[in-house]
C-alpha cells in the first residue's frame, strides 16, 4: 500500500469497524512502522472532531466549549446552553472541587505538622540529625521520599502521588512512592530507601512501592533484586506479585514475575514465600529457589549449578519485549521488534526485541571468556543489527550492561534469500553499554564470569528493517557447530571490507584469529 | 514554576484539538470525547501545582484521557475497535511532539465554513450524526466504496487547505515554565 489515498481508505475502515481480525492486525503492523499513516489517522481523528463540533455550532446545538482560547483564560461567563454540560458547569465545580481540595490539603498539612511535633519530642539530637540525613549519612531524604533513585538508566517513567509523571529519572531523584516502569529491555534502575536497603530492577518491568512504617512492593512485571537491611520486628518488606508474596526481614534475593508464574532465589538470609492460588507458604533458604509453576506442594529447591549455554524460548508469556508471532509452517515462532523512542532522545526510533533468560530451569547461565551470542532472525531489508546484554552478579544483584556489536562499524547482516540472518557476538568484542558509562566504576567492567539476565537486539533508521527474533543463543567457546556465517563474516574482515577501526587488542587478536583460520581452510 | 489553574485552562483549551481526537480515536463518539476532554479537564486543574511545564502537563492528559477512553470502550464493549497499545502510545507522542507547532484547528474551521453541499453532508453524517459509511450508503444509495473515496478526498481536500491557510504563520512557541 503506497498511496496516500489507498492508506486512507485503510484507515477510514479501521474507524468504521468494518475490517476483519487480519486486516486489523496488518494495519496496526502499518501504522505502527509508518509515520505518514499515523498523519493521516491523527488528521482525520482531528478532523473529525472539529467537523462534529462545527455541525453542533451550526445545527445550534452547543456553541459554548468552541469559545476560541483567547476568550477563556479570564474565565468571563461562557454561554450555557439549556441541558448541556458546558464551561459554566465545568468551571463551578473546578471552584468547589479546588475549595474542598485546599481545606483537605490545609487538614493533612495540620495534621501532618502535629505527628512530625509529637515524633521528634523527647528524641536526642544525634538521632534525630542522623534520620534526617538517613542512617548512611550518604543521601538527605526530604519531606515525604521513601526512596532515592541510587542508578538509572535506559528508557523510565514514574509516575507518583496524584499522577504525576515524570520522564526525566536521575540519580538522586526522591521519590515518595509511586509507580517506576521500565520501558525498554536495556533499562534499569535501582532504589535505596531510607535504611539502607536497596531493590534493583532491569529490564521491561513495572514496580509499585510504598513505605509507611512497613516496605510495600507490588513487582507486576520483571525482575528485582534486593538487598535488604535489618526490617522492624513484625513489619517485614512485603513483595507482592501476580501470583505470590513474599515476606522479608534481612536478606539478599531475586526474584522474577510474569503473568504466569513467581521465581524466587535466595543468595543470603532467608524469605517466607507464600503461593496466593492455594495459600500454601514455605521458608525458602540461602541458595535455594521456589517457584508457583508446579501445581504440586511447595518444595524450594537447591540452586544449581550454572550452565555455559543457553538457548532462548519464544513463548507468550515469558517477559519478552516485543511481538510475539506463533509458528507457521515455514518459520518458528518470532519476536518481532517494536518501536521504541528513548524518552531521552525523543528523535531516535529503535526496533527493539529483547528476550530474558528465564530463572524457572533454576540453573543460572554463566558466561565463559570466549563465548559467543548468536543471534538469529529474518530482515526486510538489510540493516545493521545491534545487540546487548544485561548480566548479574551471582548473588542477583545487577552488575551491567554490555554491547557486542561494533556500533557505528557494525556490518551490514548478510541476509539469505528469505530474509534470514544469524549474527555471532564473540564475548571479548562486548564492550560497556554507554548507558550505563557513568557507573562505570560501581559496575562490571566485563561481562566474563557473570550470569546473563537478558539479551536484546535492534535496528535503527527511519524505516523499520522489519526485525523479527527467533532465537537468540549462548554457546560456550568450546563448542561445535557455529554457523556458516562466522566464516563468511571473517571472510570479511580478511578482505578488508569490514574494518574494525575501534576494536580493543583483545577483540582484534580474536577477529585475525578468525581471519587466518578461514585462510587456512580455504587454503586447504 | 507552577502553573495556575487559568495557566492550565489556557493550555489544555490550546491543544484541546489534539487532545479530543486522542480520546475520539479511541470512542469514535464525539460527545464522549468532549465529555473526556472535560473530566481531564477538571482533573488537571485540581491537581494545581503539580504542572510546571506544558510537555508534562500534556503528557499527563494524553495519558489520563486515554485511560478514561478505554475504559469506556470496555464498559461500552468498543475495546475491539481501539488500535493497538503501541499505535496509541506512538501517535500520543507525536501529538505531544507537535505542540510547538501552529494550531491546525483554527484553519480547519475556517475551511469547513467553505465546504457545502455533497460533501459537508457527507462529513456531518459521518462525524456529527455518527452514522457508518455503510450507513451512510444506504440512506444516499451510494455504493460503499464510493462513500470511501469521497470520504477519503474529502478529509485530504480539508489538509490541503489548512495547510494553504497554515503556510504562512509563524509557529506558535511552547511554554516551557
Amino acid at each position: 500500500m503506497k498511496d496516500r489515498e489507498s492508506k486512507t481508505e485503510f484507515l477510514l475502515k479501521l474507524l468504521d469497524g468494518t475490517l476483519t481480525d487480519s486486516e486489523i492486525t496488518q494495519v496496526n503492523q502499518l501504522l505502527s512502522e509508518d509515520p505518514e499513516s499515523r498523519e493521516i489517522l491523527r488528521s482525520i481523528s482531528e478532523q473529525a472532531v472539529v467537523i462534529a463540533e462545527h455541525s453542533r455550532i451550526h445545527s445550534g446545538e452547543v456553541p459554548v466549549s468552541t469559545l476560541p482560547v483567547e476568550s477563556v483564560p479570564g474565565l468571563k461567563a461562557p454561554r450555557v446552553e439549556k441541558g448541556i454540560f458546558g464551561w459554566v458547569s465545568m468551571v463551578v465545580t473546578v471552584v468547589i472541587l479546588a475549595f474542598s481540595v485546599s481545606l483537605l490539603y490545609q487538614a493533612v498539612l495540620l495534621s501532618r505538622v502535629t505527628r512530625e511535633s509529637r515524633k521528634t519530642e523527647g528524641k536526642p539530637e544525634k538521632e534525630l540529625a542522623e534520620e534526617k540525613q538517613g542512617r548512611y549519612g550518604q543521601e538527605r531524604f526530604s519531606g515525604d521520599a521513601v526512596a532515592t533513585i541510587s542508578g538509572a538508566s535506559g528508557a523510565l517513567i514514574w509516575t507518583g502521588d496524584r499522577g504525576r509523571i515524570v520522564n526525566e529519572i536521575t540519580v538522586g531523584t526522591q521519590l515518595a512512592g509511586g509507580t517506576i516502569e521500565g520501558l525498554a529491555p536495556d533499562s534499569w534502575f535501582e532504589l535505596r530507601f531510607r535504611d539502607g536497603s536497596t531493590v534493583t530492577l532491569s529490564g521491561a518491568s513495572l514496580l509499585t512501592f510504598a513505605d509507611q512504617g512497613q516496605k510495600q512492593l507490588r513487582l507486576r512485571e520483571g525482575r528485582l533484586s534486593a538487598n535488604v537491611e535489618a526490617q522492624p520486628i513484625g513489619k517485614p518488606m512485603l513483595v507482592h506479585t501476580r501470583s505470590a508474596r513474599l515476606e522479608v526481614l534481612r536478606t539478599r534475593f531475586d526474584v522474577e514475575s510474569n503473568l504466569a508464574s513467581t521465581v524466587l532465589s535466595v543468595s543470603k538470609g532467608k524469605v517466607k514465600f507464600r503461593r496466593l492460588s492455594d495459600g500454601s507458604e514455605v521458608e525458602v533458604e540461602a541458595m535455594h529457589q521456589v517457584t508457583t509453576e508446579s501445581e504440586d506442594a511447595l518444595v524450594p529447591a537447591m540452586t544449581s549449578g550454572a550452565v555455559h549455554r543457553w538457548k532462548s524460548e519464544l513463548n507468550r508469556d515469558s517477559g519478552n519485549y516485543g511481538k510475539w508471532q506463533p509458528p507457521s509452517d515455514q518459520m518458528p515462532a518470532t519476536l518481532k521488534a517494536v518501536p521504541l523512542i528513548p524518552p531521552a532522545a525523543p528523535h531516535v526510533t529503535l526496533y527493539l526485541a529483547g528476550v530474558s533468560v528465564d530463572r524457572s530451569q533454576g540453573s543460572p547461565v554463566v558466561l565463559k571468556p570466549g563465548s559467543r551470542l548468536v543471534v538469529r532472525g529474518r530482515l526486510r531489508h538489510a540493516a545493521q543489527v545491534h545487540c546487548g546484554i544485561r548480566v548479574n552478579y551471582p548473588g542477583g544483584e545487577f552488575a551491567g550492561m554490555f554491547r557486542g556489536d561494533l556500533q557505528k562499524d557494525q556490518p551490514l547482516a548478510t541476509m539469505d534469500s528469505e530474509g534470514r540472518f544469524e549474527e555471532i557476538y564473540r564475548l571479548p568484542q562486548f564492550t560497556l553499554d554507554p548507558a550505563v558509562a557513568d557507573r562505570k566504576s560501581e559496575l562490571a567492567s566485563r561481562p566474563e564470569g557473570l550470569i546473563l539476565d537478558g539479551a536484546w537486539a535492534f535496528t535503527h533508521g527511519q524505516r523499520s528493517a522489519g526485525l523479527e527474533i527467533t532465537e537468540i543463543e549462548i554457546l560456550p567457546p568450546d563448542s561445535q557447530g557455529v554457523a556458516f556465517k562466522d566464516v563468511a563474516f571473517n571472510k570479511k574482515v580478511a578482505m578488508g571490507q569490514v574494518v574494525p577501526t575501534v576494536l580493543r587488542p583483545s577483540a582484534m587478536r580474536s577477529w585475525v584469529h578468525g581471519a587466518v583460520g578461514w585462510l587456512e581452510q580455504v587454503a586447504r | 514554576m507552577k502553573f495556575s489553574e487559568k495557566e492550565i485552562l489556557r493550555l489544555l483549551l490550546k491543544s484541546r484539538d489534539r487532545l479530543a481526537a486522542a480520546v475520539w480515536l479511541v470512542v469514535r463518539d464525539h460527545q464522549v470525547a468532549e465529555d473526556i476532554f472535560q473530566n481531564v479537564t477538571i482533573k488537571a486543574m485540581t491537581e494545581k501545582g503539580e504542572f510546571h511545564v506544558e510537555a508534562e502537563l500534556l503528557s499527563w492528559a494524553f495519558i489520563t484521557a486515554r485511560r478514561e477512553a478505554i475504559d469506556w470502550a470496555r464498559q461500552n464493549k468498543r475495546e475491539h475497535l481501539v488500535p493497538s497499545a503501541t499505535v496509541v502510545s506512538l501517535m500520543e507522542q507525536e501529538w505531544i511532539a507537535s505542540i510547538g507547532e501552529t494550531p491546525r484547528g483554527e484553519a480547519l474551521r475556517e475551511c469547513l465554513k467553505k465546504i457545502s453541499g455533497k460533501i459537508a453532508s457527507l462529513l456531518k453524517l459521518r462525524y456529527y450524526e455518527g452514522l457508518s459509511c455503510i450507513e451512510i450508503a444506504k440512506k444516499t444509495g451510494a455504493g460503499l466504496d464510493a462513500v470511501y473515496k469521497r470520504l477519503s478526498r474529502a478529509h485530504q481536500s480539508l489538509k490541503n487547505c489548512i495547510e494553504l491557510r497554515t503556510k504562512d504563520s509563524i509557529p506558535e512557541k511552547g511554554v516551557h515554565g
